[in-house]
Order: structure tokens, then sequence, then C-alpha cells
């Protein structure tokens, strides 16, 4: 079979939509996390919510469910803990990071009878992805779009510099609460599209790619929309040519992508070198 | 005789218990230019914190003796993360962010007026360059214009020649000579070098809070305020401290 016979399952339509609705949500998400430098706050909530697969689990509810709990409590918790300075922030992330990697394997391993692939939520399987899946991703995707199309000012401005809102008098702490919220949603709702290990690539390899080139914010959200779309697309493709978890595939094809874009840049800044030197001694002769 | 703006009044603020300021008490007036000055840790970021609202205080207030007094704030230079993808003139626009609220885009004549902002500072052709790209003297310059664009009636700055060459710190200076004309200004520094001749008085602040009706201030002053800080002395007069002279930096010698 070849690639472009898959189209014509059904289950093939969910993992693109799911891919496309993912892509604007890690895209808009991922440029906010690397301007604010959360990417390892990050990496601790996605790691947290393996604890709410686990308690989800072993509750007989839906994992992805118990994930979103885990990861808005965490995102909420880490910050609520790192404004009482009661220890640095990224030991904080550590701790909760590790914690709920710990709680998920502990209800997994407690709850009898059977065992789910844990490798789903590890590594992720976008091909399993359910109509459910599907839908709450668009949600989430328009529950973004909207809000960061409404308050792009203040979520900027706020990201920049978070004293100076607040002298402003804006809603520093509310606005920047339900941003970590939407933060966490992003993660949990892209686990089964990379998988808890391999999602903060999705939300840090495209943002980096496009910062190379702009530094311009709404710039580097669109692209980083089309490219992590393009960089899932990649990856299914690889993925089902040589038989590998997607998840790893996808994110080789990022990777790709950001060595690619990495010697276009540095080719295009030695001809541009080159250019000048040419000048110059242009100049020098006449 | 000049209206009082803002006032501290008891303030004790504490971290952890420990207590970084006691029963301070300052007032200010409009177009008062009054330079903090204190050792490092003596608590002059906390004092200019707590008046913006951004530290409570565990006892005291901060009264503003008008409604709606803007304040305009120009922070440590280590504040602001200078990778952040924006460009100078969004970053001036944000300092419209209050007069627009949450929701209202920014208009053309928000556009113009930041420009403007950033003219009146010297770096106009600076308005679409990332904010990364500037000099240490043109990121305060622009930080400055954010602080100045929605026409504050305070202007408070914490620093603001860290990171800066000497000929820029001093341009700077020369801008706050001008607003001073429209607004008061408070200007935190660790060292009363440059800024003597500019301030207009001195708060010493170790602790405690010290107020010095001049700008010109001598070292046992200095001592029986309890605030240990270097003095700069031009020439090799012991005791006369940074006399108010009429342009920046003439050596006494000189002036002699």
């Amino acid at each position: 079979m070849s690639f472009f016979d898959i189209f014509q399952y059904d289950f093939f339509i969910n993992t693109i939509m799911a891919a496309f609705f993912a892509s604007v949500a890690a895209g808009v998400i991922g440029t906010y996390i690397v301007s604010r430098r959360m990417v390892f706050l990050s990496g601790g909530i996605t790691h947290a919510s393996f604890g709410g697969i686990g308690l989800a689990h072993f509750l007989g509810l839906n994992p992805i469910l118990g994930a979103a709990v885990f990861a808005v409590f965490s995102a909420v918790g880490i910050d609520l803990f790192a404004q009482r300075k009661i220890m640095r922030h990224d030991s904080l992330i550590g701790l909760w990071w590790s914690a709920g990697m710990a709680l998920g394997v502990f209800f997994i391993y407690i709850t009898p009878g059977y065992t789910p692939n844990l490798m789903t939520y590890l590594f992720g399987s976008i091909l399993t992805v359910t109509t459910l899946d599907v839908l709450m991703l668009a949600i989430l995707a328009l529950v973004i779009v909207v809000f960061f199309g409404v308050f792009h000012k203040a979520i900027m401005f706020i990201a920049f510099d978070p004293e100076y809102a607040q002298t402003h008098k804006l809603p520093v702490y509310a606005l920047s609460l339900f941003t970590s919220a939407l933060v966490a949603l992003t993660i949990v709702f892209s686990i089964k599209v990379a998988g808890i290990i391999l999602v903060i690539s999705l939300l840090t390899v495209p943002q980096a790619i496009v910062n190379m080139f702009t530094y311009n914010y709404k710039n580097i959200m669109l692209f980083s929309v089309v490219l992590s779309f393009v960089g899932i697309f990649i990856g299914l493709v690889i993925s089902f040519s040589i038989d590998i978890p997607s998840g790893a595939t996808i994110i080789f094809a990022l990777l790709l992508m950001f060595i690619v874009a990495r010697t276009i840049l540095l080719i295009s800044k030695k001809l541009k070198l080159k250019q000048i030197v040419r000048n110059e001694i242009g100049n020098d002769i006449k | 005789m000049s209206e009082k703006l803002v006032e501290l009044r008891n303030i004790r603020v504490a971290y952890e218990g420990t207590e970084v300021l006691r029963n301070v008490n300052l007032s200010i007036y409009e177009n008062d230019f009054i330079g903090v000055i204190g050792p490092n840790g003596g608590g002059k970021t906390t004092m200019v914190k707590t008046l913006l609202g951004l530290i409570k205080p565990v006892s005291g207030n901060v009264i503003f003796h008008r409604e709606n007094i803007e304040i305009g704030y120009l922070p440590q230079y280590t504040n602001v993360d200078h990778r952040f993808p924006l460009k100078v003139c969004d970053v001036v626009l944000s300092g419209l962010m209050q007069k627009k609220k949450l929701f209202g885009r920014y208009t053309k004549a928000d556009r113009s007026t930041a420009c403007e902002a950033l003219s009146w500072v010297g770096i106009e052709h600076m308005a679409n360059h990332h904010i990364g790209s500037l000099s240490g003297g043109e990121t305060q310059k622009a930080l400055l214009a954010r602080a100045i664009v929605a026409k504050p009636k305070l202007l408070v700055l914490d620093e603001p020649n860290t990171y800066v060459d000497y000929a820029s710190e001093g341009e700077i200076y020369e801008l706050l000579k001008k607003l001073n004309n429209q607004m008061a200004i408070m200007m935190v520094s660790h060292d009363l070098g440059m800024i003597s001749s500019y301030i207009k008085t001195i708060a010493c602040v170790n602790r405690d809070l010290h107020y010095h009706k001049s700008n010109v201030i001598s070292p046992t002053q200095l001592q029986t305020y309890n605030c240990p800080i270097q003095l700069v002395t031009h020439g090799n007069v012991p005791h006369t401290v940074l006399a108010d002279h009429e342009h920046r930096h003439i050596s006494i010698n000189e002036s002699k």
C-alpha cells in the first residue's frame, strides 16, 4: 500500500485534521512559551500530566481528561508555589515533573487487570486519534485563536515585561493564569500526536526555525503553524514508509527542517558577506 | 506652590520576616526631581516598587492626592528580556496600554504618538529594529520613550544608567531635565556622581529614609543619614561634595 492510498480511510482523515488543529494550537502557544522562556516549565507540565493519565486509568475514566486536570493543576500549582518563593523555580518544576510521572506509573500498576500500552502516551500515536480527540483539539484551537486574537496586545505586553504591565493596572495575574491553562491543555491534547516525551519539540522547534528569520511575533506564530503541520505530515510519510512510530518520525522531520533552515541561513550569510567583500574590492579598483 | 501628587506614609516592607524598609515617609510634589540613593540592598528598588503598587507593604499606605495619577516607569535593565520578539516601536506602544484597556486596537494616532516619543529621545531611526539589536544606551532611551509616551504626572526610573555608555548617560539626563518641566521625576541611582546637578533633592534609603531638601550633601550628612555610599568627589576638595553645578561635569578645580 502506498502512502497516498490511506487517504481513502476515515481514520486518516481524523489524523490529518488532528494534525491541523494541533499545529494551530502548538504554533500559537509554542510561540508564547518560547518567547516567555517557559519551555522547561512546559516540559514539567507535560510530564506531570502523566499522573493524571494513571489516575484516570485507575478510576476507569478517560485518560486524556485525567491528564488535562493534572496538567492545569500543575501549571497553576507551579505558578502559585513559585510566587510564594518556597523554592527555586527550576527545582520546583523538576519536582512536579518527576512526581507526576511516578504517580502515573504507580496508579497504572496498582490497577488490576489489563495494563495499557504506555508507549502510546509516552511517544504518541496520531493514527489512533478518535473523532472526539479531533473535536477537542478543534475547540481548543478555536479558543486559543480567539483568545490570542482579542488579547494579543495585552498578552504580548505582559509576556515582555509583566511588572510594567502591572503598573498599568492590567489583570496580569488573571491573564497569565488563563494562558497557563491554555498551555497545559495544548500540551495534553497534543499528547496523542507526539507523546509526552516528544510533544515539547512540537512547541519549540517550529518557533526556533522561524525565529532564525524573523523577530516579528505574529510572523513567528503564523509560520510556526505552517511548519508544524508540514513537519507532522512529513513525519507521517516517513512513519509509513519505514514503519517507525509516528511520534519519533514527526520529531525527526522537525529537526531535519531545523537543520535545513540553519544551513540555508549560514549559506545566505556567507553569500552576503562575499557580496559585500566583492563590492568593496570593486570600489577599491575604481 | 506646587501640588502634592503621591505620598508614602509610614511604609514598612518585609520579605520573609526580614525588614527591608521601616517607617518610610515621603511626599512627591509636582516638578520634584528626587534622586534616590543608598547602598545595594538598602531598599531603593523596594521603595520604588511599593510606590508603583508592585509590592504590598506590611503596614503604611501609598496615598494618591489626585485621581488617576499615571506613573511612567523605567525598570532596571535586567528586568527586560532583550531576546523577546518585539520591535522597538511596539515596545513604546505598550506604554499606551492603560489608555487602550484590554481590547482596543492601536490607532494611527497611537502609532504617531509612539513615533514622536521615539524621535524625542533621538532613536526614531530604530523604530522597526528588534529590541535586542539596540545598544545599552538605545535600549534605555526606548524604555524611556515607553515610560513617557502616555504623558504621566510622575516618572520613576530605577538605575537608568546601567549598561549605558557615558555619552548616552548624559543625553538621558538632559532629556530628564526637559521632562521635569512637565512631570515629577524620581530616579534611583547607586551613586551621586553625574546625577547631582540634575536632581533637586535627595532621598537616602537604607532601611530608613532620610529626605534631604537639596542636591548638595556632605559625607558627614550621609553618615548621620546612615547612608554609606561612594561619593564621587570632583578634584581634591575634601568636604565640598557635589556642589550645584550649572552643567554636567565641570571639575571644581576648573571652576575656581
